[in-house]
């Protein structure tokens, strides 16, 4: 199978019947696919964890996702055109490890410009995502405009953790991102950390606790709704 | 003055002890990186993301010393990766 971004993969290592529910990793600017690789111990056994490459090269070690401009108080002023490029081949990337895994669909889980990605995927294609986990990203303006007609997340699961001094993206647009994913039906589970753009230890860690929790959940009602057949 | 300058800095990188950021160069990490990209460009060589990720570079010396590892088969002549 070929894929449009290059990635890192950890393939399951507690298996169940049918295919091994995958999350998807992005990473923030300015870094590659092993900086949430890394932390891939974290995460639930029963997962296949893939961590894709942004596709903009900066240089060695350093990728995005789309260039910016840092603004005083509004949040960065991004380079839209980027976004979209690389918003549509995440796209492909995705359909591409569905078809792949034969997954009914992924888990996302961002940092930074990765977490935005994330949201911006789940606003144009929900129908790729069973649910989404954001750190210190947002939903984008331009995104959530271009979106007409409201995609209904309704039954998707969303985490939102956000730093109380969040330098880049501050923490009025982490809220505005936590009432968007509520106003559109979904589930959210939001955390504010006394930190500040990062992602910690501690953060993922509740990333990773909120991921098993909603993988529980759908083997709870997948197994209640075979026992109502 | 321009010439008091540019002897200060001749003379600074003559140092390898001298720290890339605080207290000595105060070379930010966006510069590593464009270092790093004009090297690619001057040498035609193209840096592997784990090593350069990963590298401890504290110094001007560590800087150089990591360089020159990292091109080792340019200079012997050998195929690059």
């Amino acid at each position: 199978m070929n894929f449009s971004l290059h990635h890192v993969a950890r393939h399951a290592s507690v298996r169940g019947e049918g295919p091994s529910p995958v999350v998807i990793l992005l990473h923030g600017w300015g870094l590659y696919h092993d900086h949430l690789f890394e932390m891939t111990h974290h995460f639930d056994p029963r997962l296949d964890v893939l961590s894709p490459r942004a596709p903009v090269r900066m240089g060695p070690g350093a990728y995005r996702w789309f260039n910016f401009v840092k603004t005083p108080s509004d949040g960065p002023d991004i380079d839209h055109a980027e976004e979209n490029a690389s918003r549509e081949t995440l796209i492909r990337y995705i359909e591409a490890v569905i078809a792949d895994r034969g997954s009914p669909g992924v888990w996302l889980v961002g940092h930074s410009q990765g977490g935005t990605m994330a949201l911006s995927v789940c606003l144009r294609r929900p129908d790729l995502v069973l649910g989404c986990a954001n750190v210190n990203g947002r939903i984008l303006d331009k995104a959530w405009d271009a979106a007409q007609e409201r995609p209904v997340l309704a039954g998707k699961a969303f985490f939102n953790g956000h730093g109380f001094h969040n330098p880049i993206v501050p923490l009025h647009l982490g809220r505005k991102t936590c009432a968007r994913i509520r106003q559109l039906g979904a589930d959210i589970e939001v955390r504010e950390y006394p930190i500040g753009h990062e992602i910690t230890d501690e953060s993922l860690k509740d990333v990773a606790v909120w991921l098993s929790t909603q993988l529980d959940h759908r083997i709870e009602n997948t197994t209640t709704a075979t026992a109502e057949c | 003055m321009g010439e008091r300058l540019a002897s200060f800095t001749v003379d600074s990188l003559q140092d390898d002890n001298i720290a890339l950021g605080a207290g000595g160069l105060e070379v930010s990490s966006l510069a590593m990186l464009q270092a790093f990209v004009h090297l690619e460009g001057s040498l035609g060589f193209t840096f592997d993301d784990g090593p350069v990720a990963n590298a401890k570079l504290s110094t001007l010396g560590d800087f150089i010393q990591f360089i020159e590892q990292q091109t080792a088969g340019l200079r012997e002549g050998e195929p690059q990766p």
